[in-house]
């Protein structure tokens, strides 16, 4: 109820209180007039009763007109009285209009205040006192010795009526504030009710409900209060158990709280249900349902990628464990072994598990790159046949091991050269190409075809396949398959092997060469991968700016074994493992365990270094600090000596710290020993330029 | 809720039938003084006992909590025992009981008519109320397959449904009831009153008679227009109101009546006739059929009235279930086919 209703209400009291008023005055009228009839009344008083007619007349038009007016609540009693008291004055009967009077005095009571009261009484009789004299004055009324007796008795009835008038309206309007506060806490109430955004409802003792909120109004439909209100609570609700839910709610003894879902509208929703008695006179109880549906979607959500996180894990420590198995034992037994023989091959197993053992790393470094949004492209030309030529040589041995015919087929119109990041790119196809040959059968086909699809003045674009008549996937399977941390099923890393990640790191490089991945497959039937890749074209003219540093020059061969490097790195069997790989070129290797003694090392004798090669987490003085410090020595030496990062941080800003700092290049650990000479080769042939 | 079982006695063929539970759900109500309901409880503990088989009496504590306390009470027994449920009261808690149960098929109704508004039973017939309260008869009586309607996903209903005009009189008078204080249970005058006083209301509220609707029968037949739309499997509802008495509950279909809204003179005078069924010989006012689907749908929420419940909805269909369930008949009496009522 608002505030409006309450107002309503007051008018409502205030219509019924004047049609009140004008029945009991009304149906006064009509008794005196009976009452004139049967006593006889000689027919010079008819006359009297025609002009009550005309009170009666002036009383409906004046009731008509002020009927709705809250306004006028004084007026319309005061009318009525005037009526009254000529008329009683005529019938020279003035009990019974006072007691009339008292009733019209209550009911104008609801609007008067006690001043009005008072000043209507005194008005009121004293028009009364003059009526009376005005009717002796005019002989129409009674006789000069009745008019004592009449201004005895009507003094009397004055007083009495006056003080049970200001009685009655004193109680009355003491009931009609209590009211009107009552109404006004209701209508606050039922507003605040209202505005909850929970669906919720409270019933009476039977289960009826007084209160909707308007949640529950939308989803039972309803489109009016007054529908719903009184009505079972249990009617607001559709389907048979969401009906029971509720009559299990309301049938407990008291507190009830559980946690449903529902189909609604054809979605699956969770809801949250307490409900409980209310107690004190009124009885009753509430229901609340609060739809926890985005909760639970995210909980369910966060515990399936949890699950899978941890099934990820699991995963991953078996493909990290199987490979560290391998080269822990290998190296056992070929330490213990007298054989060469048995060395070689325990050597070879060593290399091969340590190569998986890579990748199942690098893989998963990919993936936290992704997710850190931190996995980016590099931009060199390359040769494209010779891209495929390297991924084909890595996949052949794969292939010719289980038999397979594996076949690549190039369209004519591709170009020789593009920019892009021909690693990536590599990677993209040998994930593609390595799951083929794992899910193909003995004796099965693989096929590459690679086409142009469309090329401009920038840019071509490609579209490379991979068909295989392999295994095939399922619908269902297919759609986990792009999905990080998941394989088509969990079994499949235990048959197959494999991390599960290629094909969804597979799908963000191809996402950020400006292309798509997608998979057509039937089960039993094979399976066909495709990628549509952007790639820049490589630049026609020499007036366009960015061929400035795509052709990279090829270096001289250098002799490295007249060349001295200083060797930098806290790990004594990282600086092993360096001296190990290169001391066959004959190059000479000066070590240092960190920044500090590389730095005195160069300062004392500056000249007698070639090239140095920076760890770069180091203690006491890291790889950028001496490398900005070897830079600021402010010799040409200090100023030209390459100087390469041997670092495991790969990422770009990693890349450009170092760069920033004055390194020249950068090689990953673990150190490939064909790209640390590469790294050489550069940059002691252009001799720090 | 009192359970109880008896030694084994002497009793007719058909109570000794194996594994039959009784389930009696009373609704207090329909006995407002704490006697009345003592009363009944000891009249169904007497009868019971003698029939030796296991009965159970729930007096619901809410409008609709018998359909709680049914399934799970149905969900307790194994399917082959028969389980009949009493519906002890009038038509509102035979509603409760309905939906309890249908769906079922070990589940029997019987309806012990008591309080104001017990208008299925009439279906058999006028005066057979006092039959029909007899505990003894009706625990030992054959069933009778029984028509019921279902309303979309809402509810099973078994005596009637209103849609527009008569609806909205309905839920007016449910109203006046309520307020008056006496819920449901109306004397008859009473209800001639509310009634009446309901109707004149109604009529002066043009934007229910204005409704539009779009009626679709047995996905075939398409009528359109403004009134009143009655749905009967029984022939009569809210004690003396029998537009659609050729409504039999057993004849696998709905007795369809449609008032055309012909303006307010019209409507009033057309009133009392449709009441006392006279709507069939009136085709230029009245649509009727017997259908067994009807698809009803409005430009604005439709007010609809089932079995004297209220909901609102935006579109509503109604079908038949021929032979749903099985209604409890005492001394095997049949439905009353055709009979105006009086």
């Amino acid at each position: 109820m608002t505030e409006r209703t309450v107002h309503k209400t007051q008018n409502r009291y205030f219509r019924i209180a004047n049609i009140f008023a004008f029945v009991i005055s009304i149906g006064f009228i009509v008794v005196r007039f009976f009452e004139g009839i049967a006593k006889q009344i000689p027919s010079d008083h008819l006359s009297f009763i025609l002009i009550d007619g005309g009170v009666v007349v002036i009383l409906l038009i004046v009731f008509l007109v002020f009927v709705h007016s809250e306004n006028n609540a004084f007026l319309m009693p005061s009318v009525l009285y005037v009526g009254l008291t000529v008329n009683s004055v005529y019938i020279s009967d003035y009990s019974y209009y006072f007691t009339s009077l008292m009733v019209l005095v209550c009911l104008a009571a609801l609007y008067c205040n006690t001043r009005k009261l008072i000043i209507f009484i005194v008005m009121t009789h004293a028009v009364t006192f003059v009526l009376v004299v005005m009717g002796y004055q005019l002989t129409m009324f009674p006789s000069r010795l009745e008019v004592p007796f009449i201004l005895t008795e009507t003094a009397v009835c004055w007083i009495q009526t006056g003080i049970l008038s200001i009685l009655t309206y004193q109680l009355t309007r003491f009931a009609f504030n209590r009211n009107r506060q009552a109404a006004s806490a209701e209508a606050a109430f039922a507003k605040l009710f209202e505005a909850t955004p929970n669906i919720t409802a409270l019933m009476d003792e039977n289960m009826r409900v007084t209160y909707v909120s308007e949640p529950l109004m939308k989803l039972a439909n309803f489109e009016e209060q007054s529908i719903v209100i009184g009505r079972p609570i249990v009617d607001l609700f559709r389907d048979i158990n969401t009906k029971r839910l509720i009559i299990d709610a309301l049938s407990s003894k008291g507190y009830f709280e559980d946690t449903r879902e529902m189909l609604i509208d054809g979605q699956m929703r969770w809801f949250k249900i307490t409900s409980d008695k209310l107690v004190g006179s009124a009885g009753g109880a509430y229901i609340d349902i609060t739809d926890i549906t985005a909760v639970m979607k995210a909980k369910l959500e966060a515990e399936a990628a949890t699950q899978a996180k941890s099934e990820f894990l699991s995963n991953m420590s078996h493909e990290m464990r199987t490979p560290m198995n391998a080269i822990i034992g290998m190296t056992t037994i070929g330490k213990r072994g007298q054989d060469l023989a048995h060395k070689d091959e325990a050597l070879d197993v060593i290399s091969d598990a340590s190569t998986h053992l890579l990748g199942v790393i690098n893989d998963v470094l990919d993936m936290s790159k992704i997710e850190a949004n931190k996995l980016e492209l590099s931009y060199l030309e390359f040769d494209f046949k010779e891209m495929l030529n390297r991924v084909h040589s890595v996949i052949r041995l794969k292939a010719v091991e289980k038999n397979q015919q594996l076949a690549f087929r190039l369209d004519d119109t591709i170009p020789e050269r593009f920019i892009g990041d021909d690693q990536r790119l590599s990677q993209v196809i040998a994930n593609l190409l390595s799951n083929a040959v794992k899910f193909t059968p003995e004796n099965g086909s693989i096929t590459l075809a690679a086409k142009l699809l469309s090329q401009d003045d920038t840019s071509s674009t490609l579209e490379i396949q991979v068909i295989d008549n392999g295994i095939g996937i399922t619908p269902e399977q297919q759609k986990l398959l792009f999905k990080s941390f998941q394989q088509a099923e969990s079994s499949t890393s235990r048959t197959y092997g494999g991390t599960g990640l290629g094909l969804a790191i597979s799908k963000r490089i191809v996402e950020m060469m400006g292309g798509s991945i997608w998979l057509e497959s039937e089960p039993g039937k094979g399976s066909v991968f495709g990628c549509i890749v952007r790639l820049k074209n490589v630049c026609q003219t020499s007036d366009d700016a960015s061929c400035a540093s795509a052709a990279p020059e090829e270096d001289p061969a250098v002799d490295f074994s007249s060349k001295t490097v200083l060797l930098v790195d806290d790990v004594d069997i990282n600086r092993d493992i360096v001296i190990a790989l290169l001391e066959p070129t004959g190059i000479t290797l000066v070590s240092a365990e960190n920044g500090a003694q590389a730095l005195d090392l160069f300062m004392t004798e500056p000249d007698r270094f070639d090239a140095i090669l920076m760890d770069m987490q180091m203690p006491e003085m890291d790889g950028l600090e001496a490398t900005r410090r070897i830079r600021a020595l402010g010799t040409k030496k200090a100023q030209t000596i390459p100087i390469i990062a041997m670092t495991a941080n790969v990422f770009r800003e990693d890349i450009e710290s170092c760069l920033a700092a004055g390194m020249n290049d950068h090689v990953g650990k673990p150190i490939n020993y064909d790209v640390v000479l590469e790294k050489l080769q550069q940059n002691l042939s252009r001799g720090g330029r | 809720m009192v359970t109880g079982t008896t030694a084994e006695s002497s009793t007719p063929a058909l109570s000794k039938k194996e594994g039959r539970h009784h389930l009696f759900i009373v609704n207090p109500r329909s006995f407002p003084l704490p006697r009345e309901l003592d009363q009944i409880r000891a009249e169904i503990t007497r009868d019971l006992e003698g029939l030796g088989e296991t009965y159970t009496i729930h007096v619901s504590a809410y409008p609709r909590e018998a359909i709680g306390v049914i399934r799970h009470y149905l969900e307790g027994v194994p399917s082959t025992v028969i389980v009949r449920i009493y519906a002890v009261g009038g038509d509102g808690i035979l509603f409760d009981c309905l939906n309890g149960m249908v769906g079922v098929p070990n589940a029997e109704l019987a309806a012990i008519p008591h309080g104001g508004s017990n208008d299925f039973v009439r279906a058999f017939g006028e005066g057979m109320e006092p039959l029909f309260k007899n505990i003894a008869k009706q625990a030992i009586a054959p069933t009778i397959p029984t028509d019921i309607f279902t309303c979309k996903d809402r509810y099973a209903l078994l005596n009637f449904a209103a849609i527009g005009i008569e609806s909205q009189v309905y839920h007016n008078y449910t109203n006046m009831a309520q307020w008056s204080g006496e819920g449901l249970r109306v004397s008859p005058l009473l209800t001639s009153l509310y009634y009446s006083i309901s109707s004149v209301l109604v009529m002066f509220n043009r934007r229910v008679c204005n409704q539009y609707y779009e009626i679709i029968l047995d996905d075939n037949e398409v009528i359109k227009g403004n009134g009143s739309i009655n749905l009967a499997n029984g022939p009569c509802y809210a004690g003396d109101k029998a537009p659609n008495y050729r409504a039999v509950p057993d004849d696998t279909l709905m007795d369809f009546l449609f008032l055309r809204e012909s303006g307010l003179l019209a409507d009033l005078s057309l009133i009392p006739s449709y009441i006392k069924g006279k709507a069939y010989e009136d085709t230029k006012h009245f649509i009727y059929r017997k259908v067994k689907k009807v698809e009803i749908k409005s430009n604005r929420h439709l007010l609809v009235v089932i079995d004297g419940e209220t909901f609102s909805d935006t579109e509503v269909t109604f079908e038949v279930v021929p032979h749903a369930i099985q209604f409890v008949t005492p001394d095997g009496v049949d439905f009353k086919r055709g009979v105006p009522r009086s």
